[in-house]
């Protein structure tokens, strides 16, 4: 307990060593400072260190400005607020007007150039992507498209696909011929419908793919 | 009025002579504390010419700001408070600065010394340059106010927009870290 008071008591007569140096404690704490100073060495020691301190910033000498610098002041002050009072014969007198409009016509000028469509490059981009995005030609792809059929069929109940997977994918032919006449756009629904499958359905997909004969769709 | 009666008084009724639009009023406020605002600058940003710069705006802002100076505070509290903001924001654009000034060692002392002296001199005048330059802008602004220009903490609670506590713990602070900055020349 009696470490633990006089931890505090020093760490408090610490804040106070710089003024006591400076002199400018009111009496009864210069009366505490002192008192502590007899009895402690480590605040002591930071005194000594403070007082050295001070000395050492005291001791630093600055060389001044020569006499003409005083004598041209004043008047170089009122050059400068002569010169800040003076009208600005400028095309624009607010600066920040200025820069606004100058902003306003770079983001024009830009949003000209980034976002006209590049007719010759849209194009070519166009194309390209639709390459992409083509199913590869395989078996699978053009089996799908049938699938997608028959899925979008068995919302008209005329052939559901558990039907069509446990018959090979061996439909009747007319409905076949509609699979195959269909638009090339069912195969955006194929993706979703394909995910939507689990696993063991696309193996078995797989395999009525793979036992399928191209004769019985034509 | 006569010149010489006028640098008789007081800051305050100069303003008002100012603010009725007597110019030669405020160029007796300039004259008059042109020397401390520079040193608080040089003490601040520890570089010559800039300093010669800050300080002439600093009365060129004052200037035209003193119409709406409402009195609340001394003339040149107000002025160091318009010192205090300029070199803050000089500090922050110019941090460069820092290193070139370390080769602004050219100027000459003001006081004679011999040669030894003088090697000293500027060794101990470039760590204290550092150390100060090394303190965060507010410290810096709180130390100097305090230490070279005698302002009282009060004072400088009021310059700085703070709490009187608030400046004395400032100057405290600076104080501890300007004794370890500066331990190897105590």
């Amino acid at each position: 307990m009696k470490g633990r008071g006089k931890g505090m008591k020093c760490k408090e007569i610490e804040l106070l060593l710089a003024e006591y140096y400076e002199n400018s404690l009111d009496p009864d704490e210069r009366k505490r400072v002192e008192q502590h100073l007899t009895e402690c060495e480590s605040c002591r020691l930071k005194q000594k260190e403070i007082e050295q301190t001070y000395q050492l910033l005291e001791k630093e000498s600055v060389s001044q400005p020569e006499e003409s610098f005083w004598t041209n002041f004043l008047p170089q002050v009122r050059s400068r607020i002569e010169a800040e009072e003076k009208p600005r014969l400028t095309l624009f007198p607010k600066p920040r007007l200025a820069f606004a409009l100058i902003s306003a016509v770079v983001v024009v000028a830009l949003s000209f150039f980034l976002f006209t469509p590049d007719k010759k490059n849209l194009e070519k981009l166009r194309t390209e992507s639709m390459v992409e995005t083509t199913l590869p030609e395989s078996d699978l792809s053009s089996y799908a498209d049938q699938l997608a059929e028959i899925l979008s069929s068995q919302e008209d109940q005329s052939l559901p696909l558990e039907t069509f997977l446990s018959s090979g994918g061996r439909g009747d032919m007319e409905l076949t011929e509609k699979i195959l006449d269909e638009d090339y756009l069912s195969q955006r629904n194929l993706n979703s419908i394909l995910n939507e499958l689990s696993l063991e359905e696309l193996k078995r997909l797989e395999e009525s793919i793979k036992t399928l004969q191209i004769g019985d769709i034509l | 009025m006569k010149e010489k009666n006028m640098k008789d008084e007081n800051d305050s009724s100069l303003v008002q002579r100012f603010k009725q639009g007597d110019q030669k009023a405020f160029n007796l406020l300039v004259i008059r504390h042109q020397k401390r605002i520079y040193d608080f600058i040089y003490r601040m940003i520890r570089n010559h010419q800039d300093a010669a710069d800050l300080s002439m705006e600093v009365f060129v802002r004052a200037y035209k700001g003193l119409k709406d100076f409402k009195e609340r505070s001394s003339f040149y509290v107000w002025l160091a408070k318009i010192a205090v903001n300029l070199c803050i924001n000089f500090s922050k654009r110019e941090k460069f600065r820092y290193f070139l000034s370390i080769f602004d060692l050219a100027e000459k002392p003001a006081t004679t010394s011999s040669p030894v002296d003088k090697v000293e001199e500027k060794e101990l005048r470039l760590a204290i340059d550092q150390a100060i330059k090394n303190l965060p802008p507010r410290q810096r602004s709180s130390f100097v106010l305090k230490f070279y220009q005698g302002l009282s903490h009060q004072q400088i609670a009021q310059i700085m927009g703070i709490s009187e506590g608030a400046a004395k713990s400032n100057y405290f602070q600076a104080i501890k870290k300007l004794q370890k900055l500066l331990a190897q020349y105590r």
